[in-house]
């Protein structure tokens, strides 16, 4: 159950996490430390601090923490894959529709 | 990006470049997942894609994995946690430099509707704890009407 409640999550985040990591945060926030209760404020802070300093797009590094924090390796696979499902839906459609001029 | 595969590798042309950026900032989700799809899908096809996507995550899952399963530990430690309040100061002052900057730009559009907008979102957030999705999507719909009325005002005159 923890599985599809972290793939969910985060794929949520994926879909509305539009303009890049930081319009990310508050996503993240409300599905992991309001909703979810998986993290406290203070780990979500040290988390955010994390992510900045650490090379990788912010959701796919939050995606990752919270799933092995939660759930172990499986969990952070799944929820890092929820979390860039969405891109890879809508991106390669729109790569697939809207071929760039070459 | 640019100097790695348009200068040194030669997979993609500067035009590429610049709408793979634009298309990767406008869609949802990160936008280095987002290049990675588009120059994979550009250069190899769908291999490409599926390449491109592992190669942008795998490094961040694994340090992060790894420090996800250190960080009890390491978070009790007195110095790390010291650090951490340091870096929480300096990257706090980073998100509120991005704000100002992404702020100031709507205001400077001088569009009173984007401003209401940004007042109302933040409001809704702050003052009424909406969930941010819903902010998200009440703006994007806001956004559509408001210019599908001006455009049709504009035909009428």
């Amino acid at each position: 159950m923890n599985y599809w409640q972290l793939f969910w999550s985060f794929l949520q985040v994926g879909f509305f996490s539009i303009g890049g990591g930081y319009a990310a945060m508050p996503l993240i926030q409300t599905q992991v430390v309001i909703s979810h209760n998986w993290l406290t404020m203070s780990e979500f802070t040290d988390l955010i601090t994390i992510a900045e300093m650490t090379p990788g797009p912010i959701a796919v590094n939050s995606a990752t923490f919270v799933g092995t924090h939660i759930a172990g390796l499986l969990g952070a696979v799944v929820s890092t894959f929820g979390c860039i499902l969405p891109s890879c839906v809508i991106v390669s459609l729109l790569a697939y529709y809207l071929p760039p001029v070459s | 990006m640019k100097r790695k595969f348009v200068d040194e590798l030669h997979w993609l042309s500067e035009e590429e470049m610049l709408d793979i950026t634009a298309l990767a900032q406008s869609s949802p989700g990160a936008i280095a997942v987002n290049a990675a799809i588009l120059v994979g899908w550009l250069t190899c096809g769908f291999a490409g894609m599926l390449i491109g996507v592992l190669g942008t995550i795998l490094p961040p899952m694994a340090i992060l994995g790894i420090i996800s399963l250190i960080y009890e530990a390491f978070a009790a430690n007195l110095y790390v946690a010291l650090m951490l309040k340091g870096m929480q100061a300096g990257v706090a002052a980073v998100i509120f430099d991005v704000v100002l900057s992404l702020g100031s730009g709507i205001v400077k559009q001088k569009k009173i509707l984007y401003d209401i907008i940004m007042a109302g979102a933040f409001a809704a957030v702050l003052f009424f704890s909406v969930n941010v999705i819903y902010v998200i999507l009440a703006s994007a719909l806001v956004g559509i009407a408001l210019e599908l009325v001006h455009r049709m005002g504009g035909k009428r005159q």
